[in-house]
């Protein structure tokens, strides 16, 4: 079943096209990556997804249903998670409390069960503290929970952002270059996560230059350059695609 | 952890009832008309401050529309109690909801704006505010300002009637109030919303992205603190027992950043010392009373440009840094 669609998505800059009729198609189950030289419009194309930018022509679905310029919070509420490139995180606060935060608008609290029905609220309470210790675990920042989000490292902040994205249950996660600036061992522990959480179903939209984590873990690859869709397929035609090859290597 | 929660939960209760019963039995050891007068200004632009607070220190936006909803409900309850002849509650009960509501019209093209163009139509509101008061001379008398606002008086069943006209009786109103306003506002920002505002407050597009709708909240939160000021003007309009357009003035807009940015925003306890500290202040400083405008300028410059997290927020940071330490020795 799709997932998220795109149909003839234009966003313009001024004179500068950024995302030019780009129509994707993401199924549930699927983890799709999202390729292209710097400047080619993957992470204007996230924006518009997320709501964070208005589309200046075609639409968006998700689930079939359109979310075409709806704000950015209704997106998320749909179950759309999405990672900022650079690890955005509330830094003055502690780890916990970015992911308490990051669950709370999910659960269907009205006024009036808060009110009312403490004995509801303080269970889901609970269960979200339990939840989130459980996601800081699986990136291995439990130790951390009462640290600044702004002490930690950069990979660190990264991994935080990604439990963040998981913490209210998506459907569909965007992650922009979740492996960039991350040593090692943590691009391992990523990708380990990526698979695990796909095996559980949730799907995956990815922005990532690193092209081993991507023909990794991806069974789709989509190129952009310059803001149009170039080429689409399994990672090993990609990589074989002569229009993808011209795109990085230029033409000579 | 239920034995815990409860303790914690008696030694809350405890610590606000002890504090409740300090300040409430203050005038037990002073007779003094002058320390109760300063007690009840301290009061006063207290809940101002807080006002202001609940905004700059929680949701992250400046705004210096505040006063103006303090002056608007301290004209609203004066027209009311002098003009109409209404009981003072009537008019408390409209310095709120006034302020609120025009809050929440002006708030919705306020708020849409970034953080420092706010400051500034909130800066613009306030001037038009002031103008209307020296210039509807009809309703507010203009620079002449209003005479014998009288003092509120309650009416228990038609039997017993208590006057807050002396020092005493005054103090004790204008407490109960902050105390109130206190309790509210520590729940507040310690509820889910109260987490949404500072979430706002750190990053704006990152709170989008978890789902928190930013306008609502923002709206919600200038909305709060418009009525909040408005008590605030209320209790001080029926106390001096005069008002004019003044109240709009600078004076006022800097004792109430003085207040909080010296004490800490992003903290409760921050204002509180903050307006202990400069409700005194002026009166220790009356000799040099043209200077006076200028020192509070200065603190504020070195304020903000040395401890910008001010008195509380150091103190915040501090005990963090301790929890940390208890933490990591575990």
């Amino acid at each position: 079943m799709s997932l998220l669609r795109t149909e003839g998505v234009v966003k313009k800059f001024y004179g500068l096209v950024a995302v030019d009729k780009v129509s994707l198609e993401i199924n549930e189950g699927e983890v799709v990556g999202l390729i292209g030289p710097n400047g080619s419009g993957k992470t204007t194309l996230f924006d518009c997804i997320t709501g964070f930018l208005k589309v200046d022509a075609g639409r968006i679905f998700f689930k079939n249903k359109n979310i075409t310029n709806k704000m950015p919070y209704e997106i998320a509420l749909l179950g759309v998670s999405r990672t900022f490139q650079n690890a955005r995180l509330f830094l003055k606060l502690t780890v916990e409390q970015n992911m308490l935060i990051a669950a709370q608008q999910h659960q269907r609290l009205s006024t009036l069960t808060l009110l009312a029905g403490r004995k509801k609220a303080k269970e889901i309470e609970k269960e979200t503290a339990e939840r989130a210790q459980f996601l800081l675990k699986l990136v291995g920042l439990d130790k951390l929970a009462q640290e600044y989000a702004g002490n930690l490292s950069y990979g660190q902040r990264k991994l935080l952002s990604f439990a963040m994205a998981l913490i209210p249950y998506p459907k569909l996660v965007l992650l922009d270059e979740p492996a960039a600036a991350v040593n090692p061992t943590m691009i391992e522990k990523t990708k380990d996560l990526i698979r695990q959480l796909n095996s559980e179903g949730l799907t995956f939209f990815i922005i990532e230059h690193n092209m081993e984590v991507i023909m990794n873990i991806c069974n789709k690859i989509i190129v952009l350059d310059h803001g149009v869709k170039i080429a689409e397929g399994a990672p090993n035609e990609v990589r074989s695609d002569p229009k993808v090859l011209e795109a990085y290597l230029g033409s000579g | 952890m239920i034995n815990q929660k409860r303790i914690r939960f008696i030694r809350n209760a405890a610590l606000y009832s002890t504090i409740a019963a300090v300040v409430l039995s203050v005038p037990i050891f002073t007779q003094s008309a002058y320390i109760l007068h300063l007690l009840v200004l301290t009061g006063i632009y207290l809940m101002l401050a807080q006002s202001f607070n609940l905004l700059l220190g929680y949701v992250g936006y400046l705004s210096l529309a505040q006063t103006a909803f303090f002056g608007i409900g301290a004209y609203t309850s004066t027209i009311l109690a002098v003009t109409y002849k209404q009981s003072f509650w009537i008019g408390l009960v409209l310095a709120i909801l006034i302020p609120a509501v025009i809050a929440a019209a002006v708030g919705i093209p306020f708020l849409r704006l970034s953080r420092h163009s706010f400051v500034i139509s909130t800066l613009g509101f306030l001037v038009i505010c002031w103008l209307i008061a020296r210039n509807w001379v009809e309703v507010t008398r203009g620079p002449l300002g209003i005479p014998g606002i009288p003092s509120p008086t309650l009416n228990l069943f038609n039997q017993l009637s208590i006057s807050f006209a002396s020092r005493t009786n005054y103090y004790v109103l204008t407490m109960v109030f902050a105390l109130i306003l206190h309790l509210l506002l520590i729940k507040l920002v310690g509820s889910r919303i109260g987490r949404a505002f500072i979430a706002i407050r750190e990053d704006e597009a990152l709170a989008q992205a978890v789902g928190i709708n930013t306008m609502k909240y923002k709206l919600l939160a200038f909305t709060i603190s418009a009525g909040m000021a408005g008590i605030a003007g209320s209790l001080f309009a029926h106390y001096i027992t005069f008002l004019d357009p003044t109240v709009f003035e600078f004076y006022t807009l800097e004792h109430v950043l003085v207040i909080t940015l010296v004490g800490g925003s992003g903290t409760i306890g921050g204002p509180i010392l903050g307006s202990i500290v400069f409700t005194v202040l002026p009166e220790i400083l009356r000799a040099a009373k043209e200077f006076r405008l200028i020192i509070y300028g200065f603190i504020l410059l070195f304020t903000v440009l040395l401890m910008p997290e001010g008195i509380g927020g150091k103190f915040k940071a501090y005990m963090h840094k301790r929890r940390i330490k208890e933490v990591y020795a575990k």
